[in-house]
């Protein structure tokens, strides 16, 4: 240890220990639990029992646990592709000067600031398939297929209705952060182009969006991390139904740690769960050290 | 240089704030350790849908018992039923459960079968013994070391609501068996009008129980205290299965369905969207509230059997009052509950949630004459000749891991055959019982 880590220690050590606290503590709690044989019994006072990892093992066994895994990582790419695409088509929209741009660029953000239960719930509404306006409007289009279609009977569509709403929550994240991005870019770049007779087309996608490039790929890790962790919007709109179709892990773990009250199965899912998040999070710092290099 | 006045003064200073502090922390840990005074009374009751009538019930008797028994402070907490299992789970957990809890009765063996409750066969006994209740709620109560962890409290069975005027319209005659529900079901929708005959509910099993039953099947047995699921013995769930499928795929109920569970259905069946439901006598209340005009036009008839002139057979649920071995006070929480279990208290409690009581005698007296609407005749025979689940522990973990709902929701998807769905249930409830023995 140098002089200088040891004088950085003591200014260093109380910051460790609330990181302590906060974050190792569960973290090593939730893996020593996944080790258990922890039912409601043992919550009630009965000594746990040291099970290794069977926990894990039955995981593995399970093919329904692969297929949330599964599920969850694809639900999560599609989320990250639609949030970027919708967020970044918003963004080059409100970077040009257009009457009301201002109010625009505000509320924009509202549903980023609104709960995710409250937009969940208002959501679940919109889908319904006798009331909600959705399918009301999709066939006063002449799409007369959607006249009360169900839109949670099926488990790919009931999927598909729960990314839109995750997509409509997180863009504004994309659009607000793109936004920011675009006021760095050298304006000489742009002047430049213009003096060259590029096009509009080009200059997007030849300067402002390979200029952002590093911005692109916190941005993708980011909503990654969020997706893969997504809970509110499918317990509330499907509640992973039909016959579990739309089970997430976020979900799987919930429900085994609560409702079933198996707290080591429910913290081996936690767990697998938290490694796949430490990957995308060691994936994230690998490739930001590279860009910024 | 400081002189000693000036020295003293800080020592004394923070003297006096470490004696505050400890004196804090004294009192904050003393409340820790016991949240409520040792003469005090903490009951948690399931948050009924009017809560200002269930507020105003239990001022009134915890008065009176507070009256009874000088010293004593009744404390109740109203919780609402969906977060009610987490909540008790996590009190016990905390080792600060409540004295008294309602708790539903498919929860109490398994709260039971863990050690958590008291026996409370005396309070039983001084009540008439569990044949004074309605059987399947006494049936639920006792485990199968032969005690009684609960006591009933209310008690509520399904009927099949329908709007009389679209029977009328379409000249039919209400349903009487299984085969007639789904023959009014096709008369009475009309695709195009957005209307449909009957409310399929995929998340609601009590809707699916009772087609187990009818074919001769049941759940779960025990041989020496050791459940295991019969679903799978014989083609009973499959049959039931296949019928379900058969009136989904015949279009009798909205394709979104297959999600719904018992307030959905009662809301399309008071929004005009369904003519036809299965309910209970509670959910007559919040439909006449929200749909006044439907006051006259709501027809109540038993669960349709499977054959002609057979019985109905309704799933019969509803709560038990368990006391908690944490309890310092037993003596005074079992004569709150005998005061609660008086026959005064149990008409105005069943009359405030809109179930029944639980005490057979009164269900009867309810028959016999002096109905309120949602404690009609129909209703009240459910009650007296419907089944429960088995009082297995494990069961509150299969109703938690929605068991029976996916095994529903998997056939009327298409992604698994009747045979396969039921086979997969059986072994995921074997599962589950096991894990809860």
């Amino acid at each position: 240890m140098n002089a200088q880590t040891r004088s950085a220690l003591p200014f260093l050590i109380p910051a460790l220990l609330v990181v302590a606290v906060l974050l190792a503590f569960p973290l090593l709690r939730t893996l020593w639990l996944s080790l258990l044989h922890f039912d409601l019994a043992q919550v009630l006072g009965s000594p746990p029992r040291f099970v290794g990892l069977a926990n894990y093992a039955q995981l593995a066994r399970s093919g329904f646990f692969w297929h949330v895994v599964v599920a969850t990582l694809v639900f999560a790419l599609v989320c990250v592709i639609g949030t970027l695409g919708v967020g970044t088509a918003c963004a080059l929209a409100l970077e040009e000067p257009f009457w009301g741009r201002a109010p625009a660029r505000i509320a924009i953000v509202l549903p980023w600031a609104m709960p995710a239960v409250a937009a969940s719930i208002v959501w679940k509404w919109m889908f319904d398939d006798q009331h909600g306006p959705i399918d009301a409007g999709l066939t006063a289009l002449g799409l007369h297929a959607f006249e009360g279609f169900s839109w949670t009977s099926n488990a790919l569509i009931a999927f598909v209705a729960v990314a839109v709403i995750v997509i409509w929550q997180t863009f504004p994240f994309v659009t607000l952060t793109l936004l920011a991005g675009f006021a760095t870019l050298p304006r000489s770049l742009y002047e430049a182009s213009a003096v060259d007779g590029v096009s509009e087309w080009r200059r997007t996608f030849g300067i402002t969006l390979p200029y952002l490039r590093t911005l692109f790929i916190t941005l993708v890790v980011l909503l990654l991390i969020w997706d893969v962790k997504v809970f509110t919007q499918v317990y509330v709109l499907t509640g992973g139904g039909p016959a579990r179709g739309t089970y997430v892990l976020g979900l799987y773990a919930w429900r085994e740690g609560f409702a079933n009250v198996r707290l080591g199965s429910a913290a081996a899912i936690a767990a697998v769960m938290s490694l796949i998040l430490a990957l995308l999070v060691a994936l994230y710092l690998r490739v930001t050290r590279g860009a910024a290099a | 240089m400081q002189s000693p006045v000036e020295r003293s003064y800080p020592a004394c200073r923070l003297g006096k704030q470490l004696a505050f502090t400890a004196t804090c922390l004294a009192l904050a840990l003393g409340g820790c350790a016991k949240g409520t005074a040792a003469r005090d009374l903490s009951v948690w009751i399931m948050r009924p849908g009017n809560i200002s009538a269930a507020s105003s019930f239990f001022a009134a008797e915890s008065a009176r018992f507070e009256h009874a028994h000088p010293g004593v402070h009744v404390e109740v907490q109203f919780i609402p039923w969906l977060s009610a299992h987490d909540k008790l789970v996590t009190s016990l957990a905390g080792d600060i459960p409540p004295d008294i809890s309602e708790l539903g009765s498919t929860w109490t063996p398994e709260f039971a079968a863990v050690g958590a409750l008291a026996q409370v066969d005396d309070i039983t006994q001084a009540l008439g013994g569990g044949a004074a209740f309605v059987a399947a709620l006494a049936a639920s109560a006792r485990l199968p070391d032969g005690h009684a962890y609960g006591i009933p409290w209310y008690a509520g069975a399904r009927a099949l609501l329908y709007r009389k005027s679209r029977f009328a319209r379409a000249h039919l005659a209400p349903p009487r068996t299984l085969a007639e529900l789904r023959t009014a079901a096709q008369r009475l929708t009309d695709h195009a009008r957005g209307r449909y005959g009957f409310a399929l509910m995929g998340n609601n099993a009590p809707l699916f129980y009772p087609l187990v039953w009818e074919n001769g099947g049941d759940f779960a047995r025990s041989r020496n205290g050791h459940w295991r699921s019969t679903l799978a013995h014989g083609r009973a769930a499959v049959q039931a299965l296949s019928y379900l499928d058969d009136l989904y795929r015949s279009g009798v109920a909205p394709r979104g369905a297959i999600a719904w569970s018992d307030l959905d259905g009662r809301t399309a069946f008071g929004q005009g969207t369904v003519a036809m439901t299965i309910t209970g006598s509670w959910s007559l209340p919040s439909i006449y509230a929200a749909h006044p005009e439907l006051e006259g036009d709501v027809g109540i008839i038993p669960y349709p059997s499977g054959r002609p002139g057979g019985p109905s057979l309704s799933f019969v649920g509803g709560s038990h009052l368990a006391i908690f071995k944490h309890c310092a006070q037993p003596a005074l929480a079992r004569a709150f509950i005998l005061q609660l279990l008086d026959d005064r208290a149990q008409r105005a409690w069943a009359s405030t949630v809109g179930f029944f009581p639980a005490k057979a005698a009164l269900v009867r007296s309810t028959i016999a004459g002096g109905t309120t609407p949602h404690q009609s005749r129909t209703f009240a025979d459910a009650l007296l000749a419907g089944r429960t689940t088995p009082a297995a522990p494990g069961w509150g973990a299969i109703e938690g891991a929605l068991t029976i709902p996916t095994m529903v929701q998997a056939v009327l998807t298409g992604q698994a055959t009747p045979e396969r769905a039921v086979a997969r249930a059986a072994a995921e409830m074997n599962d589950l019982l096991e894990s809860e023995r």
